[in-house]
């Protein structure tokens, strides 16, 4: 759906914190920007959830926590209901999308019986709550389901009632906002702030983009389709063979005997502290190696933010370590990769060159005997052909022989041009021995020319290269090791605590990598054994008519799979590279000025490189308001390639964002990222407060970012309060005076 | 010949011409897969051609007799790249005597089944000393392949 999209309005009643019904009426970008003000736990994260429950019925932010207890409705309301009635919340959201308006709301009905209570040690009371499939309603609730449900209606311009639409209502929100890029356009503040955190974000993003996973979809179901095989009896060699190529199947999709999707007992890794989630490994093939990769870059996070706390935590004592400590990973891990690049060549010319030491004398027994053809005027055919051709053409040898056609019927009458003729025809079935001159040259070249230097160089050289890396690696292994030793009797418990985790991870880390070179060695197996049970198959079925046609359709899809995976690969990468180049097109725009980093690269493992001039990757390390820039740019990047104009929310975006930054964001924002209609939600301090002079040397005076932003663009105001029941109302306001002033 | 996705295309050697199955060398195929799948081997992760063409020009330098497989159809050349060809060629050459074999590729008489003989003569015994690793007289199959090269380097230097 490439129309500009614009929400006009949001409709709340009795959602969450939300008492009664409230409403929200958006500018377009024409008109400004849309700005609510809030504190922490007001509702501004509940705003983004009510639009997201509206489209999806999904509530992707703020607390995750499984015992979180607040009902989808509003708790206030639900008790002055009273038992025995009906109580509803709606979310309703108006958007304009292109000459059309769209309507669309989910309503949530539910008999209250006797709402339960649980007592607690201190004789307060809590609320308790059940689940009905996604909702969780207080326990003694009843969802009333045909008075619950999900509605799209639909104007174009001109028409001045709205009428519900016909199409799957689903299809058309997802036509609207996919699901899986909702976040990235309904955006929060802890979202964004550890955006780069997290690579999955820009997997994901990249991975929903332009519609990829229907690509995947695609693949996987042509793949079921290479595997559909003619019945036959169990126990027969075409039975066995069928059995052969599933379980290979299995193995590679990680699927059970009746092809659903198989765990192992084995935990997916999370980092000491966190709430374990109780996520399984595959238990194997290509799924697994996935889940594998992923967890490894998470387990290198994990490990650099260690060596980063290690020097927070004893700073004074622990600093000159810790820098010695950064400093030799990195040159560790340069070395690790020398040594694993050396060891690959020295490898790959042991097993491949030396068929040239071995066959050394054949070689030179080829060039001896080619080179006796050539002096003999034998080789190359090629011109002796030439040569001879050209003698008929003129008609005459060199020794002035006549060489004129002299034809009656077929037969040349002319012995002088007919013996020519039968030469030249020999020479012609032999131009295939011309090759030899070639291979002459080339094994010349090669290795005979300078054979000492042939051994030098393709075996001497690497060995060399490749043991010298080696003891690089161990002595860099043994130094950092020594490091962390020092560190750990440095005396405090929490560094030895971190570097205990550290060594754990890197052990980890180790038998992730080992496991998936198992399981990839493994795959290729299955496939090369798959590949031999078709050909099988195929030979098998050769007198059988019925199998024959499933075998040969079996290979169409074969191919028409390979394709389709070769198409996938192709877009993924375009994909890829269309939204780096976007991103750090967009993102050079709002830093104009500043020339501290050189290269943006998302790489095909999705993992990111934001490269400074001394070459390293400041990824890790960027300023909160560096990071929400590269965010904002990269979703601003993934708008532009998908098409979809969904206009951005972001919550909370100024948090952690430095006064430089945050003044800098507010002179440009107006002027940047045109045509988006942006709305913020924001706290007292992020908007109202004076911009902090952090002693940059700039003299931005005494105002806040909203008043800067308002100087250039009018901005609709709308203040979030609280009551001291928890109850929240939205109220149109106006900054005036460095204040927000309720309406 | 380092890359290892560099033949025309993939084969199964020596599934081709070793005729595994009811009657031929099962023993051939387990080698060759291990070769090329085990992690001890520096074959690992190759193509089959890679193992092949090693044993072959090994099997000539050991000066092995060649030892026919047991399948009946020969491998075609189109299955490896030009390179590798070349030097199937160079050694059929040394053979015969005969610069005209290169023109036949396929068949009985064709140069590729000159290295198939020496290769099924030499599998074994490449397999068998890269897997022991010279019954563990050398810390890695890398070290072994450095050490065939030095003893073939050595005999053709006692016979000049």
């Amino acid at each position: 759906m490439a129309h500009d999209i614009r929400i006009i309005s949001v409709e709340l009643n009795n959602y969450r914190q939300f008492y009664g019904k409230q409403t929200v009426e958006f500018s377009s970008r024409e008109e400004g920007f849309t700005t609510l003000i809030g504190e922490n736990g007001e509702g501004k994260s509940n705003l983004l959830n009510a639009i997201n429950w509206c489209f999806y019925k999904f509530e992707p932010h703020g607390k995750k926590d499984a015992n979180y207890s607040a009902p989808i409705l509003n708790s206030t309301y639900l008790l002055e209901v009273g038992e025995e009635k009906t109580a509803r919340t709606s979310v309703k959201v108006l958007l304009q999308v292109g000459d059309e308006q769209y309507s669309i709301s989910r309503v949530l009905t539910v008999l209250v019986h006797k709402i339960e209570y649980e007592k607690l040690s201190d004789g307060e009371k809590m609320m308790k709550m059940a689940m009905f499939a996604d909702d969780k309603v207080p326990s003694g609730c009843e969802i009333l389901h045909n008075e619950s449900g999900f509605k799209i209606k639909k104007k174009i311009r001109g028409e001045s009632d709205f009428h519900e639409i016909t199409d799957d209502y689903n299809t058309v929100i997802n036509q609207i906002l996919p699901r899986g890029l909702s976040i990235f356009f309904l955006l929060d503040g802890e979202f964004l702030e550890k955006f780069w955190d997290n690579f999955e974000s820009v997997e994901n993003g990249i991975e929903q983009i332009s519609q990829l996973h229907l690509l995947s979809d695609a693949v996987e179901h042509v793949d079921d389709m290479t595997v559909r095989h003619i019945a036959v009896n169990t126990g027969s060699e075409e039975g066995i063979l069928n059995e052969k190529i599933d379980r290979h199947r299995n193995y590679e999709k990680s699927l059970d005997n009746d092809g659903n999707e198989a765990f192992s007992q084995k935990i997916r890794w999370v980092k000491i502290g966190e709430t374990q989630k109780e996520e399984y490994y595959h238990t194997t093939g290509k799924p697994r190696i996935n889940d594998l990769e992923h967890d490894i870059k998470k387990m290198e996070r994990r490990s650099q933010e260690i060596s980063r706390s290690i020097g927070n935590v004893n700073a004074a004592s622990a600093k000159v370590l810790t820098d010695s400590l950064e400093t030799n990973e990195k040159l560790l891990d340069t070395a690790k990769k020398d040594k694993k690049r050396t060891e690959e060549t020295h490898r790959d010319n042991l097993i491949g060159d030396s068929a040239y030491v071995f066959t050394k004398n054949a070689l030179e027994k080829t060039v001896e005997i080619v080179q006796g053809f050539q002096k003999q005027g034998e080789l190359p055919n090629e011109t002796r052909k030439t040569f001879t051709n050209d003698l008929l053409e003129r008609e005459y040898c060199i020794c002035h022989t006549d060489l004129k056609s002299n034809k009656v019927g077929a037969e040349e009458k002319n012995t002088a041009r007919a013996e020519v003729e039968k030469a030249r025809d020999i020479i012609a079935g032999d131009v295939g021995l011309d090759i030899s001159v070639k291979m002459r040259y080339s094994f010349k070249d090669k290795v005979l020319d300078d054979y000492t230097g042939f051994l030098e160089k393709t075996f001497g050289d690497p060995a060399e290269k490749f043991r010298t890396a080696e003891k690089a690696e161990a002595e860099l292994q043994a130094t950092v090791k020594g490091i962390r030793t020092q560190l750990g009797s440095a005396g405090d418990a929490k560094i030895t605590a971190l570097i205990d985790e550290q060594d754990h991870i890197l052990e980890e880390i180790k038998t992730a990598e080992e496991k998936i070179h198992e399981i990839g060695v493994q795959l290729k197996a299955n496939a090369d054994d798959t590949d031999a049970c078709k050909q099988k198959l195929i030979r098998l079925s050769a007198k059988d008519s019925r199998a024959k046609k499933v075998n040969h359709d079996m290979q169409i899809w074969d191919k028409a799979k390979s394709q389709l995976e070769k198409i996938l690969e192709e877009l993924k990468e375009e994909v890829r590279v269309q939204v780096q180049d976007k991103t750090w097109e967009i993102y050079r725009e709002i830093m104009y000025g500043v020339e501290k980093f050189k290269k943006f690269e998302i790489r095909a493992d999705y993992s990111v490189i934001l490269l400074n001039q001394q070459n390293q990757n400041h990824i890790v390390d960027m300023a909160a308001g560096q990071s929400l820039f590269l965010a904002i740019s990269f979703v601003t990047a993934l708008r532009e390639i998908t098409g979809y104009k969904f206009p951005l929310v972001i919550d909370t975006p100024l948090g952690k964002i430095a006064g430089t930054s945050k003044y800098n964001l507010a002179k440009i924002l107006p002027s940047h990222l045109k045509g988006e209609q942006l709305t913020f939600l924001a706290t007292d301090t992020e908007w109202i407060a004076e911009i902090p002079d952090i002693g940059d040397g700039k003299d931005r005076g005494t105002k806040s970012f909203g008043e800067i932003i308002a100087e250039q663009i009018p901005i609709k105001h709308f203040r979030i309060k609280q009551d001291k029941h928890g109850n929240s109302t939205i109220k149109p306001a106006k900054l005036e005076g460095g204040k927000l002033v309720v309406d | 010949m380092t890359d290892k996705d560099s033949a025309d295309i993939e084969i199964a050697f020596p599934l081709v011409n070793f005729a595994i199955g009811t009657s031929g060398d099962k023993d051939a195929k387990s080698m060759v897969n291990a070769l090329t799948r085990e992690t001890w081997s520096p074959f690992n992760g190759c193509e089959n051609w890679q193992p092949f063409i090693f044993c072959a020009t090994y099997g000539y330098a050991k000066k092995k007799s060649r030892i026919p497989p047991p399948g009946s159809g020969t491998m075609p050349a189109s299955a490896f790249k030009n390179e590798t060809r070349d030097l199937m060629r160079a050694l059929a050459i040394a053979e015969t005597n005969n610069l005209r074999i290169i023109k036949k590729a396929s068949g009985k008489e064709g140069y590729v089944k000159i290295s198939e003989e020496y290769a099924y003569s030499a599998l074994k015994e490449v397999h068998d000393r890269l897997k022991t690793r010279d019954d563990g007289e050398e810390v890695s199959p890398e070290a072994v392949i450095e050490k065939m090269i030095h003893e073939v380097e050595d005999a053709r230097k006692k016979e000049n």
